[in-house]
């Protein structure tokens, strides 16, 4: 459906941001506010998934910030699809029945106790920062990730609409005839900038992008201070700080914001909590700006929905690449994340049912910013865009939207 | 509305020295990649220490200047230490399976699985 730009909160719209954060489920994060609004799509307590030994393992809001979740869960595409469909080589037509977290996190360690954690969920008074914006704004019951695999292909969509193929971490260069959502600004005469924490965190865009194109890239202090001076560009890309290191400026320990295991959660918290109050603090900007916030894949985590079909995106990941039994022709979406967009045009408690992917995100900047641009993937194309919800007659007082505080 | 208050992380949850995940050594090899194709003179020996986080971001920083100077067209500065030297013990060098996996340049590219097959 068409954006009515009539909207004030369109006409008033100068800045979309997008803050991508790590490896997390909707369910994980998420699932508990069902509890407190149960149109929000999460648990209800009674979710199982079997373990190897044949028991039915319950859900359970017993998540920790850091220490559970160590190794990593597997979530390439083969250990995802075992994750959605019970089986790690075969898929669709089996259905999705979201049963095989537990056996494919037992894999990694053959402990039965230690598979049962991947069930595990956050309670809200564990997270206040991303469950008030939930609540408070608006929250996507439907996103999910582009792929049922890893970051990069998956952060692709966020910045291309596609992986050119990719379902996996592999570096891949392209022919660049579909150009990044910062070209396609630059072309059209719009400022656009992706800010990497700090050069020692720097981004994932690295082949494609770092190489060829570095003008397009800043730093999150680079970010704060655009915020700060009225100097944001139209549209923002925010990448966290994916290792704990020394600032290369000298200003002591960076700790990972990612919130990718096993990096502490709180880290995180603070991290969307920065970007949010220096949007929020600039009287300025915050009529402004679209805030984006959403998590680039599930991490091999559980959430209980399954992911649907979507239009072919024009490219095939063949067996050797998928590592199961079957080519991929990037059909159907990956498991679902969290995903909050924040305004003071959002009316509170917003819940937003129809799908969402990344390739939504240069879909809405290019259909906000841009209009008609063709050269880009079905999938692009026919992506659901969210700046609709910016639909109140009248911004959101001052004191009725939050703000974020250390303590 | 009164300030929503959030818990930092502690400082016991810093670990410099926790080994990369999955998703940095990846990031690591696409900048493995790229400094062996365009070959920018970053200090050899910063490819040797990414057993740890911190040594990877001091790989990392000293890529993506290096990259960033040479793109942006400056004269390209070798061997760019931008990383304060370690306070304790050099970060550990025992993984040099990146450095390893990236001298070979079909594993570290898998330029051959990325070939898909576009349709249109």
């Amino acid at each position: 459906m068409a954006l009515d730009r009539t909207m004030p909160g369109i006409q008033a719209l100068e800045h979309i941001v997008v803050l991508m954060m790590e490896n997390r489920s909707f369910d994980h994060m998420l699932g508990a506010l069902k509890a407190v609004n149960p149109a929000i799509d999460g648990l209800d307590g009674t979710e199982t998934n079997p373990d190897t030994t044949g028991a039915l393992v319950q859900v359970q809001p017993l998540a920790e910030y850091q220490s559970q979740l160590d190794p990593d869960p597997n979530h390439h595409f083969a250990a995802v699809n075992l994750q959605i469909f019970g089986d790690p080589s075969n898929g669709p037509p089996l259905p999705a029945t979201m049963s095989g977290f537990v056996k494919s996190y037992f894999n990694q360690q053959q402990n039965v106790a230690h598979s049962h954690e991947i069930l595990y969920y956050f309670t809200p008074d564990k997270l206040p920062v991303l469950t008030t914006l939930a609540t408070e704004f608006a929250v996507f019951n439907r996103w999910f990730a582009s792929i049922p695999g890893p970051t990069i292909c998956n952060r692709a969509f966020a910045h291309y609409g596609t992986s050119f193929g990719q379902v996996s971490m592999d570096v891949f260069e392209f022919d660049r005839k579909i150009a990044a959502i910062y070209d396609r600004m630059q072309a059209a005469g719009h400022t656009s900038k992706l800010f990497y924490y700090d050069e020692a965190s720097s981004t994932m865009e690295v082949v494609n992008l770092l190489q060829d194109e570095p003008q397009v890239f800043g730093t999150f202090q680079d970010f704060l201070k655009a915020c700060d001076q009225n100097t944001l560009p139209a549209y923002s890309f925010i990448e966290p700080n994916y290792t704990d290191h020394d600032s290369p400026d000298g200003d002591g320990e960076m700790i990972a914001c990612d919130q990718h295991p096993d990096h502490d959660v709180r880290a995180g918290e603070k991290f969307i909590a920065d970007v949010y109050n220096r949007i929020r603090q600039n009287p300025d900007l915050w009529p402004k700006t679209a805030l984006l916030i959403v998590y680039d894949e599930h991490g091999g985590i559980y959430d209980h929905v399954p992911p649907p079909a979507c239009p072919k995106d024009g490219f095939k990941a063949p067996p050797s690449a998928t590592g199961t039994m079957f080519a991929f022709e990037f059909d159907r979406l990956g498991v679902r994340v969290p995903a909050i967009l924040v305004s003071p045009w959002v009316k509170k408690g917003t819940i937003i049912n129809d799908v969402f992917e990344h390739a939504s995100i240069p879909a809405t900047v290019t259909d906000y910013f841009i209009g008609e641009y063709p050269d880009r993937t079905a999938r692009e194309i026919a992506a659901n865009t969210f700046l609709g919800n910016l639909s109140l007659d009248a911004m959101r007082p001052d004191d009725d939207c939050p703000t974020f505080t250390e303590g | 509305m009164e300030p929503v208050r959030f818990t930092a992380a502690p400082k016991s949850s810093f670990n410099w020295d926790r080994p990369p995940s999955d998703l940095l050594q990846s990031q690591l090899k696409h900048f493995k990649h790229l400094e062996k194709k365009l070959d920018l003179g970053v200090d050899p020996l910063l490819g040797t220490r990414l057993g740890t986080e911190n040594g990877a971001a001091i790989y990392i920083a000293a890529i993506t200047r290096a990259l960033r100077t040479r793109a942006l067209g400056a004269k390209a500065r070798s061997g760019v230490a931008v990383m304060p030297p370690p306070r304790s013990a050099a970060p550990a060098s025992e993984p040099l399976t990146l450095a390893a996996s990236a001298a070979n340049a079909e594993s570290a590219t898998n330029v051959s699985d990325a070939k898909t097959t576009p349709e249109k």
